[in-house]
């Protein structure tokens, strides 16, 4: 027999779990060793993707490559037998949209009806499948939806009873999730350790775990005025709220396991008090990244601290500079940062499009300097596209100024980070202007003469 | 007999152990890159490792590859904190990429069969995924061919499983 025949069932089954479903399925023919094994996978894998016509060009998820799909699902669901499963994934594209808009262009007088119809019985087929597989009691369910237009994200069925009793990983995209969500997650997951949203419309106001380990909530559309979450054994946090109105805060409720946290907001909608609490509530993180703080005229903006280490993929909008906004405060001046205690296990802090535009130089040391005030056991600090004013007239103001005015700017402030070894300051050539660069240094050096400082050019 | 050596210590690193393989090559290694195999970490902890560790399902050269892997992977769970591991992780992800790929069909399956046996669950996890990807976007017909998978079906029983399972296929 072959190498891979002559596998154990149990080997062959992990081979074939990474396969998506159809293939799977298909391997029934390989040989008289095969017929069977498909049956008890203890995975399935189903994505859109495998029943699409090739030779079409677009990704248009017409009727008849959902037939497909949903025939597939009904026939594997009756014939697999796997008494539970490890992971069920189902994957259906985002492309509902652009098969309905097709149609209706042609029909345009039915516009609404189809539109309505399609994604109706597309959300219903979604349901089917989830309490198909979630009968299996999977210790992972990841299911990405199609957004059939914005408001038109289903609820997802979990079903009741103990179906996910074993489910230690949820990743949903693309869901409207209410607050009986919250209350499964808090009731019926009595193991689940990592949850994962993806572009969910939010409209819990409270998500509260005792088991949860890990949670993402990534570019999904807030839809109360707070949010508070309690998971008193979470480590890591990732949470942009890019899209959310929380007008009244985000809290961190006994967040003391917290090791890394990445937290991206929308800088128009909350308050730099709501900001900086939401910042306190990372208290206990080892590695942290801040993205897009904005320590300019108009006050901090945006807030992204993301864990170091976290491999991000470019796939997310880096946001650059905001031209002008009205709050009047900031995050780190404000009073409310001053009350909470320390970061005391931050290790790694980096500092991601920060303390830009065009606000006072002097504020803007103070805000850093306060910042590392409050990082006692600092190791390593990084600062990409720091600091560096991108608008042009604050260039220019500040090209005038002589470099002994700019100076007394950081001299009022001491750096008091008596652990940090290592300092990179990775700038963008075309952005950045020698006198910043220079006083950036100048302060660094003055106060922390044991530190090494790397500069870099991007 | 090896006694001496399984208890020798290096510096800063835990206690050293012997892995033997089925025909008689030695590894020595710190306990924390061992124990990566679950199968070791659990005679790690009763004691039964004083007489170096007979790998009697692992040949030499698969031990090897094993090892190296561990080297590579020992700091990962161990190191979190450290920060100057930052540009390791791309080191890794390039050694694991290479490694994978540079696997021929037979020392693939033994491999397979070793991350089993050992209970190294990513390195498992990452061999099963190579092979599902050799897998990927194949026709049966084609997936016999890359394997050398012998097609015991006479054509009359080939068609009445593709008749039954006529759901999973295109037509």
């Amino acid at each position: 027999m072959d190498r891979l025949s002559a596998l154990p069932d149990g080997l062959l089954h992990a081979v074939m779990s990474f396969l998506p479903a159809r293939q799977m399925a298909q391997t029934c023919v390989l040989s008289k060793r095969w017929v069977h094994l498909w049956r008890s996978v203890p995975s399935l894998n189903l994505d859109i993707r495998e029943f699409r016509n090739l030779s079409k060009e677009d990704d248009d998820d017409d009727d008849e490559t959902w037939g497909k799909m949903k025939d597939f699902i009904a026939n594997l669901l009756m014939f697999h037998h796997a008494p539970t499963l490890d992971t069920f994934t189902v994957c259906t594209g985002v492309v509902v949209q652009a098969a309905v808009g097709n149609r209706s262009r042609r029909n345009h007088r039915h516009n609404d009806i189809n539109y309505h119809a399609v994604a109706d019985n597309r959300r219903r087929d979604v349901g089917r499948w989830i309490r198909g597989g979630i009968k299996y009691c999977p210790r992972v369910l990841d299911v990405a939806v199609a957004p059939s237009g914005s408001g038109c994200r289903p609820p997802p069925d979990l079903g009741s009873g103990s179906c996910c009793r074993r489910l230690e990983r949820l990743r949903l995209s693309c869901f409207a999730l209410d607050s009986g969500f919250a209350r499964q997650v808090r009731d019926s997951c009595p193991v689940l350790r990592c949850l994962e949203l993806h572009r969910c419309h939010i409209q819990f106001s409270h998500i509260e775990s005792s088991t949860l380990n890990k949670l993402v909530i990534e570019g999904c559309i807030g839809c109360s005025l707070s949010l508070a979450i309690s998971a008193p054994r979470l480590a890591s946090l990732c949470l942009d709220l890019s899209y959310g109105a929380y007008k009244n805060g985000v809290s961190l409720n006994g967040l003391n396991s917290l090791v890394e946290a990445s937290v991206t907001l929308n800088v128009f909608q909350i308050s730099p008090e709501g900001e900086a609490m939401l910042l306190c509530g990372l208290f206990n993180v080892t590695n942290l990244e801040l993205e897009a703080i904005h320590a300019k005229l108009g006050g901090v903006l945006g807030a992204k601290l993301s864990a170091f280490g976290s491999a991000k993929g470019g796939g997310r909008e880096r946001r650059k500079f905001y031209g002008c906004c009205n709050v009047n405060e900031k995050v780190i001046l404000h009073e409310k940062f001053d009350k909470f205690s320390s970061f005391n296990n931050l290790r790694t802090l980096s500092l991601d499009d920060c303390f830009q535009g065009m606000g006072d130089l002097k504020e803007k040391f103070k805000a850093l300097g306060r910042l590392l005030e409050k990082c006692p056991n600092l190791e390593k600090l990084t600062l990409q596209h720091c600091w560096f004013l991108s608008g042009s007239t604050q260039r220019a103001e500040i090209e005038t100024r002589t470099s002994g005015l700019c100076l007394q700017s950081q001299d009022q402030v001491t750096f008091h980070c008596q652990k940090l070894k290592l300092i990179e300051i990775k700038h963008d050539s075309e952005l950045c202007c020698d006198h910043q660069l220079f006083q950036l240094m100048w302060g660094f050096w003055k106060d922390l003469k044991k530190a090494t400082i790397i500069l870099t050019k991007l | 007999m090896a006694a001496a050596a399984a208890e020798a210590t290096i510096d800063g690193g835990g206690k050293m152990i012997i892995l033997i393989s089925a025909d008689g090559k030695r590894f020595e290694v710190t306990e924390a890159v061992a124990s990566q195999s679950q199968l070791i970490s659990n005679m790690i902890e009763d004691d039964c490792t004083e007489n170096g560790v007979r790998l009697p399902n692992v040949d030499g050269d698969i031990l090897t590859m094993v090892v190296d892997y561990c080297n590579m992977h020992a700091g990962d769970a161990a190191a979190d904190g450290d920060t100057t591991k930052a540009s390791s992780t791309e080191e890794l992800k390039k050694f694991d990429a290479e490694l994978v790929q540079a696997l021929e069909n037979p020392v693939l399956f033994k491999l397979i069969l070793a991350a089993n046996f050992l209970n190294i669950k990513s390195l498992l996890d990452m061999t099963c995924q190579r092979v599902a990807d050799m897998m990927s976007g194949k026709t049966p017909e084609q997936m016999r061919e890359t394997f050398s998978i012998e097609n015991d079906f006479t054509p009359e029983e080939e068609a009445a499983i593709r008749q039954e399972n006529a759901w999973a296929f295109d037509d």
